[in-house]
């Protein structure tokens, strides 16, 4: 069966990279509450940057990396506070930053076309090393393994963030129990614009590997891929970071057994999968149950 | 009989006249029927957004339906446009009925959920296995039934058919009930409220009027590809004219396709990203500093809006 | 049915969220015209009690019987329908409709005998905030409101949950008077309150909740004598 374990190893690689993909978006539901349905086009910015990064200055997309955190993180926290108190002072700030980080992703949207133009783009894989890599007796393309080890480190990092630092600490304090938080001098706002600003950033980094990973980029792929980290982090739970990783590898494995076995059907497959998730284990497979009152 | 009732039959008799006489003095009929289309579908998802709250983001899904069921019941049982949009009607019923159970998430979720509903609709029927029904990727072609007319006062027909119904939902105890239901579902129910029912039954009105309105613009088109009535555009835009005009009036969903859809043809149709540009902007401008769209500027006068 | 039968009868009520047994066998009776107080510390499961007649979740086990016939299978609106309603321990009004239209919402969809909503609040005392949105009322305002809504649909059983917390020493003896005058006019009333001097005035027929269990069922002031409801008052 080795077109089988040809599927599962690219599942795994993929799902390290749909973990790095979905991540950010849980971060900032965690600690904010507010969804980013601009997430996805942050995503696409990050991988406009690494395609100029090499077509204009002939670098190795990886210099792309330290570059994006940088002016990711700087933009993430005038953004969150430009935006996001105004939201939570708001009646209902989870519908409400729906509605307003999706037009945000339309301005993101119509920008990229000003400046990108509308055409597909891509970046040669041979970027890192033309020889495939062998694995357990499977070929791979160089870039997936790449790609599934820097998403891998990203994860790793936010990981030590949230459980080995002061910040981090208090990051998961505001996650759990909002108003303690407040109560015990937590400073709410400069942790939520960092989490804010990790968030994107994260969101960035794995937009450089997403000319190898989905294959092109253009301006209008936002949309598909906000909702596909959707699906991500409604498998591993809402609001619980480190959950993305499961919810990021199962999705993996699902959709490389998809499209070796399924091909034609694979497309709707993260559709009807989020679907069925939110209506039998809205909480997801490591969610607690949350009820309201 | 209601206040909102009569204003209501005041906003019907303008927009009749409007659509009627209009074309004696701009030949631009697509353009005319397009808005028509938007201001139907703008208070067709108003029915289910401004009224009880959930907001569907992939509300082109019934659209979409409504223009696959009508050119089915064309092409296989060569039924007359006028049956076929009806069966639209029904298509997008039908697949309003199986969405039902998406009620039991939240805000949100919701809408989230509605949106991969609607691109898994679209994957359903563009899936190259089904060509043999719906054609596939390749799209429908009904050049047996082309008439830009006949398409033209179906869909005025549907656009009034939509705002009466606006207009009745507002100005009823069932519209009350739905307010109700929007502010506190919980309270609702313990006023006597049949939540369940109610909600569901503005849920399928909603799509009944996408997919009137989705059967009538295939057979003004006569040529159409899956994605060209389930593209996330014409839901996005639907949105956008309902929040900017006001949710929850009969006049709001009108005005705001009104100035919205006409800027777009103004700026928009060479360029469609300064329009996104604009509408985006609007978009986060509102939800900051307007949520309640363009009609709340009058009601902050004292002016009641039907 | 004969004026001795009761109105409500609950037996062996069962709910658990998890592993937290919330009810676990709760059993007691009320006949119209009567109130019953219902007591106990925090977490006892006083209001999950209210939500289970209510119909806001069904039971995991037991039976509620109203009018002699069964209804936890019912659904809420169709309880309310029956006759049964409540408050809530924190108002849930319809904020952004007017308090009128808050009381027309029950008073419409409430089929049979004809309210008027305005009666009501006259009633209840919010008549001259009519024409303003719930949202801009106080929240013990909000509270008579909540109470306003529940009258509107004629309920011949009324479960009240904690309305004394947040009123004053006035508002507390006229709130007594007025839920005992229901009771004289043949309404059953099921009183949630952990303010027993409030208890104290409203009835003298008291249930004691401990930990989902009936810890006590008597009059008040044996209540007060009774070693395991102190404990479970101070102890806990």
């Amino acid at each position: 069966m080795s077109l089988f374990e040809y599927a599962v190893l690219a599942g795994l690689f993929y799902g390290l990279y749909f973990a790095l993909v979905g991540v950010g978006l849980n971060l900032i539901f965690g600690v904010m509450r507010i969804i980013n349905l601009a997430h996805g086009d942050f995503l696409m910015l990050g991988a406009y940057g690494a395609f100029y990064i090499y077509h204009l200055l002939g670098w190795n997309p990886l210099w792309a990396i330290p570059i994006e955190l940088v002016v990711f993180l700087g933009l993430g926290l005038p953004l969150y506070y430009l935006l996001v108190p105004r939201l939570q002072k708001s009646g209902d700030p989870e519908m409400l930053s729906f509605i307003l980080f999706f037009g945000l992703s339309q301005v993101i949207e119509a920008l990229a076309v000003f400046a990108f133009g509308n055409d597909q783009r891509s970046i040669p894989t041979s970027v890192f090393g033309g020889a495939p890599i062998h694995i357990a007796g499977q070929i791979y393309p160089s870039s997936w393994v790449v790609s599934a080890a820097v998403a891998l480190i990203g994860i790793v990092l936010i990981y030590l963030y949230l459980y080995h630092t002061r910040a981090g600490r208090a990051t998961r304090a505001i996650m759990t129990e909002r108003s303690e938080a407040v109560v015990t001098g937590i400073s709410v706002h400069r942790v939520s614009a960092v989490a804010f600003g990790i968030g994107i950033a994260s969101a960035a980094l794995a937009g450089i590997f997403s000319p190898f990973m989905f294959g092109a980029i253009e301006p209008s792929m936002g949309l598909g891929i906000t909702v596909t980290s959707f699906v991500i982090i409604v498998i591993g739970s809402l609001g619980n970071p480190l959950g993305t990783v499961l919810g990021g590898i199962l999705y993996g494995e699902a959709l490389m057994l998809m499209q070796t076995f399924l091909t034609s059907w694979s497309e709707m497959f993260p559709y009807v999968l989020l679907i069925l998730i939110l209506l039998v284990k809205p909480s997801g497979l490591l969610g607690k149950a949350v009820r309201s009152a | 009989m209601p206040k909102t009732w009569r204003s209501t039959a005041v906003i019907v008799a303008i927009t009749l006249l409007t659509f009627v006489f209009v074309p004696y003095i701009y030949n631009n009929q697509f353009l005319l029927f397009n808005m028509m289309m938007y201001m139907a579908l703008a208070l067709g998802l108003n029915i289910i957004y401004g009224y009880t709250g959930y907001l569907p983001f992939g509300y082109v899904g019934f659209f979409g339906a409504g223009a696959y069921g009508g050119a089915l019941a064309i092409t296989f049982l060569h039924w007359s446009p006028y049956l076929a949009v009806i069966v639209g009607g029904g298509a997008a019923v039908l697949v309003g009925m199986i969405l039902i159970p998406l009620f039991r998430l939240s805000g949100a979720y919701f809408s989230i959920a509605n949106l991969a509903a609607a691109e898994a609709l679209y994957y359903i029927v563009a899936n190259p296995h089904l060509e043999s029904i719906t054609q596939g990727p390749y799209g429908i072609s009904l050049p047996q039934v082309y008439d830009p007319n006949g398409a033209y006062w179906t869909m005025l027909f549907i656009l009034l058919f939509a705002l009466v119904l606006s207009g009745f939902i507002r100005g009823s105890r069932f519209g009350l009930a739905l307010a109700a239901i929007r502010e506190n579902p919980l309270s609702a129910s313990m006023s006597g409220v049949n939540v369940v029912k109610l909600r569901s039954i503005s849920w399928l009105l909603s799509a009944l009027v996408a997919g009137l309105a989705g059967a009538t613009f295939g057979w003004y088109i006569s040529v159409f590809y899956p994605e060209t009535v389930f593209g996330l555009g014409i839901g996005v835009f639907t949105i956008v004219f309902v929040l900017f005009g006001g949710i929850g009036t009969v006049l709001g969903p009108i005005v705001g396709t009104l100035i919205l859809y006409g800027a777009y043809n103004y700026i928009g149709i060479s360029t469609p990203q300064y329009f996104q540009l604009v509408y985006g902007l609007i978009i986060v401008l509102l939800v900051l500093f307007l949520p309640n769209g363009l009609v709340s500027l009058a009601k902050r006068r004292g002016i009641d809006v039907p | 049915m004969s004026p001795e039968a009761p109105i409500l009868e609950v037996e062996g009520l069962k709910k658990h969220f998890g592993g937290l047994k919330a009810l676990d066998g709760v059993s007691f009776s009320i006949h119209p015209g009567e109130i019953l107080g219902l007591a106990g510390p925090n977490g006892s499961g006083k209001t999950t009690c209210i939500n289970a007649i209510s119909g806001v979740f069904r039971v995991d086990g037991g039976q509620i019987r109203y009018l002699g016939q069964p209804i936890q299978h019912l659904p809420a609106y169709r309880r309310v329908r029956h006759g049964i309603n409540r408050t809530f321990q924190v108002p849930r009004p319809f904020l952004g409709l007017t308090v009128l239209e808050n009381v027309m919402v029950a008073a419409t969809y409430r089929g049979g005998r004809n309210v008027n909503p305005r009666h009501i609040l006259e009633d209840i005392g919010l008549a001259e905030h009519a024409d303003r949105p719930a949202r801009s009322l106080n929240s013990s305002q909000q509270k008579m409101l909540g109470l306003a809504r529940a009258l509107a649909t004629h309920p011949r059983l009324l479960l009240v949950d904690e309305i004394g917390a947040g009123l004053n020493p006035v508002e507390l003896s006229s709130m007594a008077e007025r839920l005992r005058s229901y009771a004289e006019q043949g309404m059953a009333l099921l009183v949630v309150e952990h303010l027993m001097d409030f208890l104290d005035r409203v009835t003298d027929r008291l249930l004691v909740m401990d930990a989902g269990n009936t810890l006590f069922s008597g009059k008040l002031q044996q209540a007060t004598e009774d070693s395991r409801v102190i404990e479970a008052f101070l102890g806990g």
